[in-house]
């Protein structure tokens, strides 16, 4: 299977008080679209908080109707967190099984229209509303309950932990499209107001608008290097992450790369470039170990003697990830991809120089559903 | 969300999960195939009421309606028979509110719609012998 990603588009990711969910999506999926210089046949948008944040649903009508584009097939996809990633995963296989020639790939998510307590309940929608929501359990508090767990494990504090944080707003600093452009010390993100201790609200991602548009196709007629996806791969384990035999181990991201490198027949070691699901520092630290570029319980020390700085060898997040560029979930994995792909084409805002491959790592809840991507410039 | 307490109003109260009939495999919250040996030979178990704290977290943000538990304290309880479950802890001192701290489960309001609507009922789990 041969996908070619041909165009690109999003949004800062911020507060967009005057823009509804639609015209963020129309923002994105139109510099996507004139990127490409196609017309898709096939859109995919993909989204979580809709009918909740903008009373919305049946999206992927409204906003191809917006476009101009009819007489294709249109839809929406949800998965939660990982929706993006899941999207681009579903039009990669249908691009290369149907008769299609590009697929359009949007991810929007509006998040600031709702209260404050409603934000809260609704980054917790993916969770079991039967036995979390009912019982105000937050997502927060379930990262909180997981970091727990992985700082008493490898003896680690929240204070060494906090060093992802660090990295993930210096990384950010001159990424125009990121919400944060703007550099925490360690002090400040350890003396910020706890959220569900021992989280502090430096560390977890910020709420925030955004939109991500792809265009996947067979064939490049962008004015871009060609960037194809040398592997697609999903996987899901239990939806709380407190049934788990090992609570934690990541079962899904595990079986993901191991699909992933057998499927684009790279080694870990030929991986440049690394954007994951870097919600929380304990969740960062985990992914990382589970994939195997630190070893257990060292994460947050290879951090700190930047082993995923930008010029390093292995660049993590390089537009902040989660916690600096932003977290508009459904947008999230759309994101993650453009800023590899960017990277590959020499056309992000850091310079990064040898980077050929990169790996994008989305999830939802606490590794229920994951969903891999490994990105290289064409030979 | 009457209609879907009503339905699992006996769950709330007497913490009732699933054991599997094939492989005796127990979970909470109840579930239709066996995640051990995929069996759909599933009866109803009431969980022990006991257990020990092994990861805790204090919250400072709530969900709508939850406003006046904060600081709400939270806990991942391994119970007597080995199955995990999240729950408030309530009654407890927080320097009480530690790993492996022994605690029961206590029958309390969770919720109600408004000052005059429906309240909701439920299991919290509070720390003993500290």
């Amino acid at each position: 299977m041969q996908t070619k990603i041909s165009g690109t588009g999003l949004t800062k990711i911020t507060d967009h008080w005057s823009k509804s969910i639609v015209d963020l999506a129309i923002d994105s999926a139109r510099q996507a679209i004139s990127e490409s210089n196609t017309s898709p046949d096939m859109i995919i948008f993909a989204n979580t908080l809709s009918s909740y944040s903008s009373s919305q649903e049946n999206l992927s009508t409204i906003i191809s109707e917006e476009l101009g584009l009819s007489d294709i097939t249109t839809f929406k996809l949800e998965s939660s967190s990982c929706s993006g990633a899941m999207a681009v995963n579903i039009g990669h296989k249908l691009l290369n099984s149907d008769n299609l020639e590009s697929v359009l790939i949007i991810g929007a998510e509006k998040m600031t229209d709702l209260s404050p307590a409603e934000t809260i309940k609704a980054t917790a929608l993916g969770e079991s509303y039967e036995y979390t929501q009912f019982f105000g359990i937050t997502m927060n508090s379930l990262y909180a309950l997981f970091s727990r767990l992985y700082m008493e494990k490898y003896d680690v504090t929240s204070e060494e932990l906090s060093q992802f944080s660090v990295l993930s707003h210096k990384h950010s600093v001159t990424c125009k499209h990121a919400q944060f452009n703007r550099e925490f010390s360690l002090d400040s993100i350890n003396k910020s107001a706890t959220i569900s201790s021992p989280l502090r609200m430096l560390n977890c991602s910020p709420i925030g608008d955004g939109s991500a548009s792809l265009v996947l196709s067979k064939t490049n007629n962008s004015n871009f290097d060609d960037v194809n996806i040398l592997s697609s791969t999903s996987s899901n384990s239990s939806t709380s992450f407190f049934s788990r035999e090992d609570l934690l181990k990541f079962y899904s991201t595990t079986s993901c790369l191991n699909k992933s490198l057998a499927e684009s027949k790279i080694k870990l070691e030929d991986i440049d470039l690394l954007e994951i699901h870097d919600v929380v520092p304990a969740i960062t630290a985990n992914i990382l170990e589970t994939m195997g570029f630190s070893k257990p319980g060292n994460a947050s020390s290879d951090v700190l003697s930047g082993r995923y700085d930008l010029n390093s060898k292995v660049t993590l997040s390089s537009s902040g990830g989660l916690k600096a560029r932003g977290n508009p979930l459904s947008a999230t994995g759309i994101y993650q991809i453009i800023e590899v792909t960017r990277q590959l084409q020499n056309r992000s805002h850091a310079d990064l120089e040898n980077k050929n491959i990169g790996l994008c790592h989305n999830m939802s809840g606490i590794d229920s559903n994951t969903v891999v991507h490994v990105l290289g410039v064409a030979n | 969300m009457s209609v879907s307490y009503w339905r699992l109003r006996d769950r709330y109260y007497r913490i009732i999960g699933s054991i599997c009939d094939s492989c005796n495999y127990e979970s909470f919250p109840k579930f239709n195939t066996c995640p051990k040996c995929k069996s759909h030979d599933i009866s109803d178990k009431e969980m022990p009421h006991t257990g020990k704290i092994i990861s805790y977290t204090l919250s400072y943000e709530s969900m709508p309606g939850f406003e006046h538990e904060l600081p709400m304290s939270i806990g991942l309880i391994k119970l007597d028979n080995g199955v995990n479950i999240v729950s408030q802890l309530v009654d407890s001192e927080v320097e009480d509110i530690k790993i492996n701290a022994n605690v029961k489960a206590v029958f309390r309001k969770i919720n109600a719609d408004g000052n005059s609507g429906q309240i909701y009922y439920g299991y919290k789990f509070k720390v003993i012998n500290a």
